[in-house]
């Protein structure tokens, strides 16, 4: 009786906030939580539940998956507005059960926060559950990154599904499990030299002994062909994929009816997006989905929000919105409006990079992160400007001047910030507990 | 010091702090890295050293190197050059850490103090506000702003960098923050550290370089940034 009540409330509260128009996000779910705090345990799961977790890629990764087993006919319920704590997971649980506590569906696929998996993984009946990657990220709420794997480690050695890793990432790839199939990128045109890489931060040594890795190879950040003294290295994984074009890419042997030699059309939005591409192929073939259905879904896959979004402002300028969360968020970021092409760079003379960093929960309190960050590749662009706000914004000015990159003008107040950066238009990165009112602010711009 | 890896929550930016304040003022900064199994180095050509933190295994893998080049620090600091340790660095400065695992690691041991790991799980986590007595000519206290992350407790430092006005400080509750010698300073203060607090800064940089003053740069920035933090503090 309790659990019908917290579910008509968990309806009945999205109703009220979609009336008012609001953004309502994780509400519904939190209310019907507080009302059956163990509700979650006792509901009927579809056959496929898939979670994801990481620090990396999640909310990518996690539409990505869905949208193909949607297109491939299953009834399929995600979270895919990134809301990845417990109560953003239960309002998507929820609002998609009957009363009785039935998911209407063929597959549940949700998108976790890495230290809400480790508590909970084992309280859901979980079939597949996706690392992306481990990186440097949010250190307060979890401690160190090693905490993090040791506690998801002990959750995986309760648990009896299938577990997806990236063989590239010594991290994550340290997680044993009985039934563990494994995803790559191979060396390939984009791969990198180790002379004189700079990139690594996370897990430049061995997570068995140690001693410092050696790399034949990188992708990106710490990803790539890694070995150890001790004998721990990459094993050309399950399926793995080769990057020779900005459009494609190859499977290097037969995965669960994908053949040998397949190739996928990409968008070209660098290594990153191809290694959530790999994952969501990963488990969607496993399920029996036709390759094609995939390729129909990734060919055509628009990014979330704040995730190499455009916004059209209404005096005509545009605004490539980022949301960035962590280093290696902020150099891919970057990365990618340096290598623009030419033709498309010269449009963004003197423009303005608009810098949003908060410090909410869901930011990481500690905002130490962004002098882990190569900003100072923004030095390659002719940019005039450097606009920062946000609660922690000024922090962001004393990181572009004391990094000797730029100065910048400091405005507390978002929306006036928004209004300066419309008159030229240009980068917008911004932290998430501020992205959706960036946004709003973006396209109310007159 | 072992900046490959004792490398967490941003204390580069210290580096990047000192050596800008420098800079604009003419001073040449040139910097030099020592890692694990590096040669013999001559601590007493450097001005500052300067040590961060990391997690518990590197900073093992850093305890044992570091002990080796005691007396060449130890030198050094008595003969005018000037330390800042933070968090990793500071507690290595002590009898001993140990880690959340149980591990004993041994610390130069050039100060009494030592530090535990607090219980599972369990760390100091948030912004810290400190007040330090920077100057000894009476100039009263200075505001010193950062942010803690450590799961080490210190305890018996018995002459710490500053009193606690918000946060914990070297333990839970502790009151107090850190260590300070007329040689160095230790403090679990990240942030990072110094591009807040340009005040702290300019010590450092005074210190290192045995004089008195330093020619003003605008701190206009700067002030804005501590302010606006230290306004939501209260």
């Amino acid at each position: 009786m309790r659990d019908m009540i917290a579910i008509i409330i968990c309806k009945f509260a999205r109703f009220i906030i979609n009336i008012l128009g609001k953004n309502g996000g994780s509400k519904p779910g939190d209310l019907a939580l507080k009302i059956s705090p163990n509700i979650l345990s006792r509901l009927s799961y579809p056959k496929i539940f898939i979670m994801v977790t990481g620090t990396n890629g999640k909310t990518s990764t996690t539409n990505m998956i869905s949208r193909i087993l949607s297109a491939s006919g299953k009834k399929v319920v995600t979270n895919s507005m990134g809301d990845n704590l417990l109560i953003g997971a239960a309002t998507s649980i929820l609002l998609s059960s009957n009363l009785r506590g039935k998911l209407n569906a063929d597959a549940i696929v949700l998108e976790m926060d890495e230290m809400v998996l480790a508590k909970h993984l084992n309280d859901f009946p979980v079939t597949d559950l996706l690392i992306t990657n481990f990186f440097r990220d949010q250190l307060d709420r979890a401690g160190e990154m090693a905490t993090v794997i040791t506690k998801i480690g002990d959750a995986i050695s309760l648990y009896d599904g299938r577990l997806f890793v990236c063989a590239d990432d010594p991290n994550s790839y340290n997680i044993d499990h009985s039934n563990r199939l494994t995803f790559g990128l191979g060396c390939g045109r984009f791969s990198v030299a180790p002379e004189g890489y700079k990139e690594v931060s996370e897990g430049k040594f061995c997570p068995k002994c140690h001693e410092r890795l050696i790399y034949e190879y990188y992708q990106y950040s710490h990803l790539g062909g890694f070995k150890c003294e001790c004998g721990y290295k990459r094993i050309d994984p399950d399926l793995e994929a080769i990057v020779d074009s900005s459009d494609e890419f190859l499977i290097t042997k037969a995965f669960y009816g994908i053949e040998e030699g397949y190739k996928f059309k990409t968008r070209s939005m660098g290594l990153y997006h191809v290694y959530n591409e790999i994952s969501a192929i990963a488990v969607t073939a496993f399920h029996g989905v036709n390759p094609c259905v995939m390729e129909e879904v990734l060919s055509n896959f628009e990014l979330g929000i704040g995730r190499m979004e455009t916004i059209k402002m209404s005096n005509g300028r545009t605004a490539l919105l980022n949301l960035v969360k962590n280093p290696t968020g902020v150099n891919e970021v970057i990365k990618y409006i340096v290598n623009l092409p030419k033709n498309d760079n010269k449009n963004h003379l003197n423009q303005t990079v608009l810098l949003v960093l908060g410090d909410a929960v869901v930011d990481g309190t500690d905002v130490s992160w962004i002098w882990d960050a190569d900003f100072e590749a923004l030095k390659a662009l002719d940019l005039t400007r450097f606009i920062c706000t946000g609660k922690r914004g000024y922090d962001m000015a004393l990181r572009l001047k004391y990094g000797q990159i730029g100065e910048a003008i400091v405005l507390e107040d978002l929306g006036a910030a928004v209004r300066e950066f419309a008159t030229t238009g240009g980068f917008v990165l911004s932290t998430y507990s501020n992205l959706f009112d960036v946004r709003d602010e973006l396209g109310g711009v007159n | 010091m072992y900046d490959q890896v004792l490398d967490l929550y941003g204390d580069r930016g210290n580096i990047a702090a000192l050596r800008y304040r420098c800079e604009e003022r003419g001073i040449d900064f040139d910097i030099d890295s020592c890692d694990i199994g590096d040669g013999k180095i001559d601590f007493s050509q450097y001005n500052l050293i300067f040590i961060g933190g990391g997690a518990d295994y590197e900073q093992s893998m850093v305890a044992k190197d570091l002990r080796s080049r005691k007396m060449g620090i130890v030198d050094a600091l008595e003969n005018g050059a000037f330390a800042l340790l933070i968090c990793g660095g500071y507690q290595l400065f002590g009898q001993y850490y140990i880690d959340s695992s149980g591990n004993k690691i041994s610390g130069l041991g050039v100060f009494d103090y030592y530090t535990k790991a607090a219980e599972a799980g369990k760390r100091c986590i948030g912004n810290v506000l400190i007040e330090a007595e920077l100057e000894a000519d009476g100039l009263g206290a200075t505001k010193i702003l950062g942010f803690e992350n450590h799961g080490g407790q210190t305890y018996g430092v018995e002459n710490p960098f500053g009193r606690v006005l918000y946060g914990n400080g070297n333990h839970f509750e502790a009151g107090l923050e850190g260590i300070m010698t007329d040689s160095l300073i230790g403090t679990y203060l990240h942030g990072p550290l110094l591009p807040k607090n340009p005040i702290l800064t300019d010590f450092i940089i005074k210190k290192g370089l045995r004089i008195k003053e330093l020619e003003p740069l605008d701190n206009s920035l700067e002030n804005r940034a501590f302010n606006s933090i230290y306004k939501a503090l209260l």
